[in-house]
């Protein structure tokens, strides 16, 4: 089972990116065929990042936000996810979220987290990181993930 | 440990419940009509053991129930012939192992409306300014 993280879904809204959000619609068309899940952190940094980021007004934020949401499963966090996360902020290892995203993801028995966040290749806290932008579109690792 | 199954049918037979024995026995060991709670690619859900055939032989396979059903069908139809992991749901383990729920209320129908509806969403206007995208920028209010 593999996730998808919100830069993926922000992307997909960003027209300033054209080669990335191409690929981001890719990826998230493939993994909602798969019924991949996303962490419910993922909604509420998607319609931060579209207002923020992408300055889209809340109606429009909240839509974006809502269609991932019905599109596809959600995974929530607990608290054992927030006492990891600390623990691994108060190493210097993760930011909070970061580290709160990954053990949720774990936990539910995610393998791989499609982000363009941290080092692609990585495995953090079991979850291998694939970036899936790569130079000439889809990244190999992510294709294959993705079964593309 | 969990069993792995490949996508090929409409029920599960007990046969093609592969790498865990002690799961295909408890499966092959349930009466008709009785459940059990896995967790298949991730997503829990109630499994319910075929009934017996005409003959009065038992069936050897379970079929999927509500929610379960509607995903196994969504994979049947997306991922025939993938092979999918099939384990245990003990619901006494205070629901720390590896899977999640499906969500019963949206249709399948609902989903793909909602990621038409998504993937429409690009060309509208929205362009970010170049700035790498920052987590701890998007939990800010």
């Amino acid at each position: 089972m593999i996730s998808l993280d919100s830069n993926v879904f922000v992307y997909l809204l960003d027209d300033a990116e054209p080669e990335k959000q191409a690929v981001a619609a890719e990826v998230i068309a493939r993994a909602a065929a798969l019924r991949c899940p996303v962490a419910l952190q993922v909604i509420g940094e998607a319609q931060n990042a579209a207002r923020r980021k992408l300055k889209a007004p809340p109606f429009v934020a909240a839509q974006f936000a809502r269609n991932i949401l019905t599109a596809f499963d959600v995974l929530p966090a607990s608290g054992d996810d927030a006492d990891i996360a600390l623990a691994q902020l108060a190493a210097g290892r993760l930011s909070y979220w970061d580290a709160m995203l990954i053990s949720v993801l774990r936990r539910h028995g995610c393998k791989a987290l499609i982000t363009e966040e941290l080092q692609d290749g990585a495995v953090v806290l079991g979850v291998e990181i694939v970036n899936p932008f790569a130079s000439g579109g889809l990244s190999a690792r992510a294709a294959t993930l993705l079964g593309a | 440990m969990s069993a792995q199954t490949e996508i090929r049918d409409f029920v599960i037979w007990h046969k093609h419940l592969h790498g865990d024995p002690t799961l295909a026995a408890r499966v092959a060991a349930l009466r008709p009509g009785q459940t059990i709670r896995l967790a298949v690619d991730g997503v829990a859900g109630s499994w319910r053991k075929m009934d017996q055939g005409k003959d009065g032989r038992p069936t050897p396979g379970i079929r999927p129930l509500g929610a379960a059903q509607q995903f196994w069908r969504e994979l049947y139809k997306s991922r025939r012939g993938a092979v999918v992991s099939v384990s245990l749901i003990d619901d006494a383990d205070g629901g720390t192992d590896a899977h999640f729920e499906a969500r019963p209320d949206i249709s399948s129908t609902e989903r793909d409306a909602a990621l038409s509806a998504l993937l429409a969403m690009r060309g509208q206007g929205w362009a970010s300014d170049g700035t790498p995208f920052d987590r701890d920028t998007a939990h800010e209010r």
